[in-house]
């Protein structure tokens, strides 16, 4: 198992794409120091009575979550899906017939390399806001000890949504179609939501991927009303349903992926 | 040693291969040859466990390919050698297909010179010609040193130099006394190459012979010329042979060339020419495989 782990490893680094997602998650990070700045900025224009009416806003580190979970999702679907488009999956199962053993070195690869992608942009995000935005800013008081589950909350769901792409793409063979659903899952369906009736909306924005690390924490639902005077979804998991449901996703992935790889014939 | 029995695939309503059966034995190159679609590369990747069969068997050594805990230092595969990551280097590439079974980087160096592509090992493959990926394929194959090599059809889209490299290749593994299953569609390539012909069509066994016994079955007689064709005729016929006329000398079937030199001799006939006339091995296999051609272009 160590040796098709170490194989599997060997493959996700010896790819540009994978330089090209790294690439983009250091830029993700630049990104989230932009972004500490421009809203302390703003905040400090605001006259004082406005500052009292509001908290201002969520971290940083929230705001960039959906798209570190969409590189941990291509990482994820590319495990298998680049294997499948370029036919290299057939000498890979070809040298390890007990296909079952390759989804696992995958997952353990892709779990692992997409955990060490976030922590390192959620860390280094947390950090740069903080030395940016130090107390100037109500939201950001929370102490890095008080913030830790938080964070690694955040970075936990983006493994989370990288297994689910791994399974995506063992089943669909098509990075096309995988990346789709993730690109809706992460960031359409919520704003589809908005027109759903509740208890509805609540309860599928609580299945969304960006609903995840609040509920993992139990960060209380953050209630809000839309324009339309409808209120905007909010989380509906306690603290054990979202820890049972991030498990359920990646059963479900990794079981699709393993009926998938062990019936299918590898043309 | 490969052993395939009944072995039958079916993809929806076309039967792919069909209840095939037959043996690829050590220290000889075994060619396997059938017109385009007759189920060669199928049956590959049965033996290799990649697609199930729907009924059937098929052994490598002994056992099923997928109980072979690490198949590489068993059997040595190269099925169509553009299945490769084009972003990943030579190197690289053949470093992780050998990791998987616990095979070192030396090995992968060495199996890197013996195919000739160090000068190249750090280059991505998507710059690789057609000829540096068979190259590359064949490399895979080897890595493990296995005893069981299947090529399925490796001289395509080499040059000629390429062509000759893998052949004399391919001969030298079977000498080795490995098992060395090679199939292609072009028979003039396997009479070079292959000591055996297993030949099939639709996914049916057609032949399973030597490459001699091939030829002998489709020999096409003896041609004679002499200056007493009338007396030569008389003596070949009483010793059995079917003679018939031909421009300038005779045709001779049931009698080989010693046969017919000695009973001329005994008669005192003057021969001016003996040819034996066997069919080439293209033709027999045109021949044989005739009936179960499936695209076939339409002669006007």
């Amino acid at each position: 198992m160590t040796a098709v782990i170490s194989a599997e490893w060997l493959k996700l680094r010896s790819v540009r794409s994978t330089h090209y997602i790294v690439g983009v998650a250091v830029l993700l990070i630049g990104g989230a120091a932009l972004l500490s700045l421009a809203r302390v900025t703003a905040w400090e224009n605001l006259s004082a009575a406005t500052r009292a009416d509001n908290t201002g806003g969520g971290t940083t580190e929230e705001t960039i979550l959906q798209f570190m979970q969409l590189l941990g999702g291509i990482v994820g679907v590319l495990a298998f899906t680049s294997e499948y488009a370029t036919g290299l999956i057939r000498s890979t199962f070809a040298v390890m017939p007990r296909r079952p053993t390759v989804l696992i070195a995958k997952a353990a690869v892709v779990a692992a390399g997409s955990a060490l992608m976030a922590t390192v942009v959620v860390f280094s995000s947390y950090g740069l806001s903080e030395l940016i935005v130090g107390d100037r800013m109500p939201a950001y008081e929370p102490s890095f000890t008080e913030q830790l589950p938080y964070l690694a909350a955040l970075a936990g769901s983006v493994v989370v949504v990288s297994l689910l792409g791994l399974g995506l793409g063992a089943v669909l063979r098509s990075a096309t179609g995988a990346i789709m659903i993730l690109v809706v899952l992460i960031f359409v369906a919520q704003m589809v939501l908005l027109f759903l009736p509740a208890p509805w909306k609540h309860w599928i924005y609580s299945a969304l991927p960006v609903a995840l690390p609040d509920q993992l924490t139990g960060v209380p639902p953050r209630t809000a009303e839309a324009p339309n005077g409808s209120a905007v979804p909010h989380t509906m998991l306690s603290i054990p349903g979202a820890w049972a449901f991030a498990v359920a996703i990646v059963v479900a992935s990794l079981g699709a992926a393993w009926a998938a790889i062990s019936r299918r014939d590898v043309k | 040693m490969i052993e395939v029995h009944e072995l039958t695939k079916r993809y929806g309503r076309t039967v792919a291969v069909d209840g095939l059966s037959f043996q690829v034995r050590p220290g000889l190159v075994t060619g396997f040859l059938g017109p385009n679609g007759a189920g060669k590369s199928t049956t590959m990747r049965m033996i290799l466990a990649l697609d199930a069969p729907d009924s059937g068997s098929t052994l490598v050594d002994g056992r099923p390919y997928a109980s072979i805990k690490r198949p590489m230092h068993v059997v040595g595969a190269l099925l169509d050698a553009s299945s490769v990551h084009p972003g990943r280097s030579a190197l690289n590439h053949l470093r992780a297909l050998a990791r998987t079974n616990g095979i070192g980087t030396s090995a992968v160096v060495a199996a890197i010179e013996r195919v000739g592509l160090a000068g190249v090992a750090r280059k991505k493959v998507g710059g690789f010609s057609l000829g540096m990926k068979q190259r590359l394929g064949i490399a895979a194959a080897l890595l493990g040193d296995p005893s069981v090599l299947m090529f399925d059809e490796p001289v395509n889209g080499l040059d000629p130099e390429g062509v000759r490299w893998i052949r004399e290749l391919m001969r030298g593994l079977a000498a080795e006394g490995r098992t060395v299953l090679v199939s292609s569609h072009l028979m003039s390539e396997m009479q070079l190459t292959a000591d055996r012909l297993v030949i099939i069509g639709r996914g049916k066994l057609i032949e399973d012979a030597t490459v001699g016994e091939l030829t002998d079955r489709f020999q096409r007689g003896v041609f004679v010329r002499s200056p007493r064709l009338d007396d030569l005729s008389a003596v070949l016929t009483a010793a059995g042979a079917e003679v018939a006329a031909e421009k300038g000398g005779l045709s001779v079937h049931g009698l080989a060339v010693p046969a017919i030199g000695d009973l001329a001799a005994g008669k005192g006939i003057a021969l001016h020419e003996v040819t034996p006339r066997g069919a080439s091995l293209e033709e027999a296999y045109m021949q044989l495989t005739a009936e179960s051609v499936e695209y076939r272009a339409v002669s006007s």
